[in-house]
């Protein structure tokens, strides 16, 4: 199967079906083993929505009230995975190979198809987005349309503002008290240490989170030349709004700096526990999903 | 400026020097307006202060020196410059007469000049472009133009000049020589007839000076002989190269037909112009005009030559017969050849300083190597050069979801 190409990824506007077909690209082949288990109770019959998948249309029922039905099935959940989402400003980095990518669609399609198959596979999911000035949630629950309801809610995030502070943060800590597997997606890049003090909070409480750090490439690699003038998308008081620079002159001290602050960041990660995964937006969504899902093997 | 007419063969175009700014512009240009993207992992940019004062007044020196070399080099090209080479004189240089046969010029080498056979010799054909006497003689070179154009060849001023010593020296131009040639005779005989004369006639009464001035050819030029035309019948071209006419105007038919079929008509200014003829003056006088009437010429004096004014000189056989024979083509052809050495010692000798030492040579292919060089270095520095990437994408455009 082909990968999607970040210019599909950019262009397509159906999160949705977008999602669900990266994530059919995914469970090529384990999907259908995984849905015959036991614990698969019917629920009720629903009338049949665009997007639901013809497989689940009761034929049977079809055929006697000539109406298309969709069989709902109540399973038991293994799991609840909290999808943390970091939308700051600087999620809103373009990638300079794909200009129209940025980094939070890369994260929304991806927190889209693993809503995906965190469904398939009977398990619960409830998402967390939040900035300095907003806070989306949408409380753990399970099925289509709650998964419809999860990218409902991701289409309207914007990246903005900062990483919440404390007293931000401070009502949000009551969605992690049941037990849930925290998944965080964010690029990592903190003013101080507010989001290691968040991790490491959440892994004082019992609920260690999965980090994924999502970067562009020029990021990794600085490919710039020339005179440039850098603007900095989240500013604030350590970190200048523009800066004038000689890309050339930069690059090596700049690649020496990302790259330790990186080992830093990976070590902090190690120490609690948690594999940090370092994505390029650039990549297929599908590879870094199944990295993901091979790196944790207690997620799927 | 005509030290820049020295220099460059059409310096017309050196205003494109000019278009050095181009590259020096485009270069501050885009100094001054960096591109702007949006980064953000700034915080581990450097920050240390790049001010502009700080900061080159040019980026990218190398690339805008190939450039404005690339434009200099264009400029050059079109203005097309050229180089002076020093000529010196070579010793050892025989130039031989090409009536002279080859073996026999070798011989003459070998018993006269001996002092050459030691030191090794060249040995070259008399002629404009002086071919090597292993190739065949030129034939019919005008000797005496010859050496005139070749008493200036820096590289020639002291060659040995092998000529046969018979024949009659005679050009209407002054002979030019080197004052460090050598000459050498080779006694032939001579198998050549004496030299042609022209065929005169003259139609109508002949002018009061006529008669001394025939006398005065006829002594120099033994059987020199002249036809008295009568006034009706015209005589034919192929017997008679010269018809002087003294008669009325207008010209008899005959007379035009004989021009017509290749002679030499002389009147003076008592037969006016037929209007669809083309006169043009001889030798910058601006007594004497010719026009060409179908194969022949016709040479026209503006005075009258019945006043003082034309005949009352002492020169007059000689200027006349300058000015007649200078007009017919044919005579000068058959003559040519027909002198010598024996008296062309008289020649005028053209000074060192009069000769050009240096040699022109143009740049062209060199320009356009060195262009091509520097445009393939020009593109290899521009294209290895990691391009800045120009953000264009704010943070909601690329967020269709």
């Amino acid at each position: 199967m082909e990968y999607l190409s970040p210019k599909t990824l950019a262009s397509c506007r159906d999160l949705v079906w977008l999602s669900r077909h990266i994530a059919e690209g995914v469970m090529l082949g384990v999907q259908h083993s995984q849905r015959r288990g036991t614990g698969l109770e019917f629920h009720q019959y629903r009338g049949y929505q665009a997007g639901d998948s013809i497989r689940h249309i009761d034929w049977k029922l079809f055929a006697r009230s000539d109406r298309y039905y969709v069989r709902e099935t109540e399973q038991e959940s293994r799991m609840h995975v909290c999808f943390v989402l970091d939308t700051s400003a600087s999620l809103g980095q373009a990638s300079f190979v794909e200009p129209s990518l940025n980094k939070l669609h890369y994260a929304k399609c991806w927190i889209a198809s693993l809503c995906w198959l965190l469904n398939a596979q009977g398990d619960s999911f409830s998402l967390l987005a939040f900035n300095s000035s907003r806070t989306v949630y949408v409380p753990e629950g399970q099925g289509e349309s709650h998964q419809r309801q999860i990218a409902l809610q991701l289409k309207q995030l914007d990246a903005s503002d900062h990483w919440p502070d404390h007293t931000q943060l401070a009502p949000l800590w009551q969605y992690f008290e049941r037990p849930c597997q925290v998944v965080l997606l964010s690029d990592f890049f903190e003013q101080g240490n507010e989001i290691g003090d968040f991790v490491a909070r959440l892994h004082a409480a019992g609920r260690p989170c999965l980090p994924l750090q999502l970067l562009i490439e020029a990021e990794q690699t600085f490919p710039f030349g020339g005179e440039l003038k850098l603007l900095n998308p989240e500013v604030s008081a350590s970190t200048p709004a523009t800066l004038e620079v000689d890309a050339e002159r930069q690059r090596q001290s700049y690649l020496n700096a990302f790259a330790h602050a990186q080992s830093e960041l990976k070590a902090r990660f190690a120490t609690q526990e948690c594999s940090l995964q370092t994505d390029l937006i650039e990549q297929p969504v599908e590879k870094s999903l199944r990295q993901f899902i091979q790196l944790h093997g207690r997620l799927c | 400026m005509l030290w820049i007419n020295n220099l460059f063969q059409s310096p017309q175009w050196l205003w494109l020097f000019t278009a050095l700014i181009i590259p020096i512009a485009i270069h501050l240009l885009r100094r001054s307006n960096p591109q702007q993207i949006s980064f953000a992992a700034l915080q581990w940019v450097q920050r240390y202060s790049q001010s502009r004062a700080r900061r080159p007044i040019v980026d990218n020196k190398w690339l805008l020196l190939l450039r404005l070399l690339i434009v200099a080099l264009l400029t050059s090209l079109l203005a097309q410059p050229l180089i002076k080479r020093e000529i010196y004189p070579q010793e050892g240089v025989i130039l031989v007469d090409p009536r002279i046969g080859a073996g026999e010029a070798n011989t003459f080498i070998h018993n006269s000049l001996p002092q050459l056979v030691g030191e090794g010799y060249k040995v070259l054909w008399l002629s404009p472009e002086t071919p090597s006497v292993t190739s065949p003689p030129p034939q019919n070179v005008d000797l005496w133009k010859t050496l005139s154009a070749l008493s200036r060849r820096a590289d020639l001023r002291r060659a040995h000049i092998l000529l046969i010593n018979n024949g009659v020296p005679a050009s209407h131009q002054a002979l030019r020589v080197s004052p460090h040639w050598q000459w050498h005779g080779l006694d032939k005989a001579s198998t050549a007839p004496s030299p042609v004369l022209p065929s005169i006639a003259l139609m109508g009464k002949p002018p009061s000076w006529w008669a001394p001035v025939l006398e005065d050819w006829q002594s120099k030029m033994p059987g020199l002989s002249v036809h008295i035309q009568e006034q009706e019948k015209a005589p034919s071209a192929e017997q008679t190269d010269w018809l002087i006419y003294t008669g009325l105007a207008p010209l008899p038919q005959a007379v035009l037909e004989f021009v017509t079929d290749g002679g030499l008509l002389i009147t003076d200014n008592s037969i006016p112009p037929t209007d669809n003829l083309n006169f043009v003056a001889v030798d910058n006088s601006q007594s004497t005009q010719v026009a060409s009437v179908g194969r022949g010429s016709w040479l026209r004096y503006e005075s009258d030559w019945y006043s003082e004014v034309f005949y009352r000189r002492a020169d007059l056989p000689e200027r006349l017969w300058q000015q007649w024979s200078g007009q017919d083509w044919s005579l000068q052809h058959e003559n040519r050849g027909h002198w010598s050495a024996s008296k062309i010692m008289a020649g005028l000798p053209v000074e060192d300083s009069e000769v050009e030492n240096r040699r022109i040579e143009q740049l062209q292919p060199w320009l356009i190597i060195a262009l091509l060089l520097l445009l393939a270095f020009e593109r290899l520095i521009a294209l290895s050069r990691p391009a800045a990437i120009m953000a264009t994408v704010s943070n909601g455009e690329a967020d269709h979801g």
